[in-house]
């Protein structure tokens, strides 16, 4: 039999789980706003610090970030057509010189009437190139000419880090200022061969930091990173940036304040274990 | 300058390859995920570059320019399903607004094996294809081309709030339709967690 003093605690602890699930569940809607940086800062200091306290929480918000990874990444798998943007744009010149010359609008008609044959174009380039695409997936056709700079600060640095396997102590500055949210070893399963391209999603998953060869990813904040103006550029414009850089293929993509930068190819030698 | 100035018409042919055409291939990205059609997209996307070239001359200067070409797309999306092209009629928000918590934590462990993670990305896609025009806009506008939820909200012509709820509600329906995946895919000890 229970003592009244055992039925009030546990009539109290029961209360305490009650809340605390009345809690999460007021939550919860708020965990994507979380994710994606677009809390008030206070709202989301007191969001996380719940999110800390309480497991389920944690656990939503860990998946959310992989969804909006997942996401992310099959988004941007495929290229834009080439043929496209090169006949957009001697469309819009051609339009915008007619204009300054004639000084008359530009019939719509002059866009609309091709249309079929620029798509059936695009599309047959699409078939034509689609299968042999290089292992940097669309980034060439990022408006962007490669260029191989290791003077750029932090690439430079990220790129001795994964061809050297540098300690990650060596970008604890970075991560001590709030730039580097995290980096992580990839084994080479990461890269998907036939498909020649990254699944970052994959990477909390396949036993990260354990290969030999392989990967790297950094996740850094973007607005914390001093890029190059090249390099800013492209991410504005397109939301991808590809170079290569000491002969390491380097592939920068932003989603929401993140920037996400693969790594892969050409590594000196094995890293050590993060 | 008035809310419509005009600009120096020296200047517009740079003007406009700067701050316009530059985003072509976001909004290809977008119109596909709109189409579901490559043949589709480029045609959305030929349409509303010729419009924003129409109207150039009387935008704001201080226009978030990467929004409005994504608003073009996306008015030309809707107004080619309201002349009935094809495809279904933009879904609202709040008819999935009782929607419980999809158990999706386990599916998203389920990341870490082979046999799942074959065309995982395929089936990311499909599950954004599936949600209601306006979640998915918000979704990919946010996740796939990194725009804010104020950029977004002017996209939808929504407020911010309600841009909010459509990217949590939607997220809540590719948790679930991946559970769908896990399943069929023979994982069928999936577990509701979250």
């Amino acid at each position: 039999m229970h003592e009244p003093e055992d039925l009030e605690m546990s009539k109290a602890t029961d209360d305490a789980a009650g809340r605390r699930q009345d809690c999460d569940a007021a939550l919860r809607p708020h965990l994507s706003a979380l994710v994606d940086g677009e809390l008030e800062p206070l709202e989301a200091i007191a969001l996380q610090q719940h999110v800390r306290q309480s497991p389920a929480l944690e656990a939503e918000y860990r998946e959310l970030e992989r969804l909006k990874m997942a996401v992310h990444l099959a988004g941007t798998r495929s290229p834009s057509p080439v043929a496209l943007g090169e006949l957009l744009e001697r469309r819009c010149r051609a339009s915008l010189s007619a204009k300054k010359t004639r000084e008359s609008k530009v019939p719509l008609w002059i866009w609309l009437a091709p249309l079929g044959a620029l798509s059936a174009a695009a599309v047959a380039l699409i078939v034509a190139t689609g299968s042999t695409a290089p292992s940097t997936g669309g980034v060439d056709q990022v408006a962007v000419k490669p260029s191989s700079d290791p003077s750029d600060l932090v690439m430079a640095r990220l790129v001795a880090f994964h061809k050297e396997g540098r300690s990650p102590m060596t970008l604890a500055d970075l991560s001590a200022r709030g730039a580097l949210v995290t980096v992580e070893r990839l084994p080479d399963s990461f890269i998907v061969p036939e498909g020649q391209r990254a699944k970052v999603v994959q990477a909390s998953y396949m036993g990260c930091n354990e290969r030999e060869g392989g990967s790297t990813l950094a996740v850094m904040r973007v607005d914390r990173v001093d890029l190059p103006q090249r390099i800013d550029n492209a991410l504005d414009a397109t939301g991808v940036y590809v170079d290569t850089i000491d002969g390491v293929q380097v592939r920068m993509s932003v989603s929401g304040d993140k920037l996400y930068v693969l790594l892969s190819g050409d590594a000196d030698k094995a890293p050590s274990p993060i | 300058m008035g809310w419509f100035g005009l600009r120096a018409k020296k200047d517009a042919e740079q003007d406009f390859m700067e701050k316009v055409f530059v985003h072509w291939d976001g909004m290809y990205r977008y119109a596909l995920r709109l189409t579901g059609n490559e043949s589709e997209a480029s045609d959305l996307v030929q349409e509303s570059i010729a419009k924003a070239l129409q109207h150039f001359d009387r935008v704001r200067p201080d226009t978030n320019y990467r929004a409005w070409v994504y608003t073009i797309v996306r008015n030309a999306f809707v107004s080619r399903i309201r002349k009935g092209d094809r495809l279904s009629l933009v879904e609202d928000i709040d008819v999935h607004a009782a929607e419980p918590d999809a158990p999706v934590g386990s599916v998203m462990e389920l990341l870490g094996n082979d046999k799942f993670k074959e065309g995982f990305e395929d089936e990311v896609l499909a599950a954004l294809q599936d949600l209601p025009e306006a979640q998915r806009t918000a979704v990919v506008l946010c996740d796939i081309e990194g725009l804010d939820y104020e950029a977004i909200a002017h996209v939808l012509d929504c407020p911010v709030g309600t841009v909010r709820s459509r990217i949590h509600h939607a997220r809540k329906r590719l948790k679930q339709a991946l559970v769908g995946y896990a399943r069929a895919r023979g994982f069928g000890n999936v577990e509701s967690h979250g």
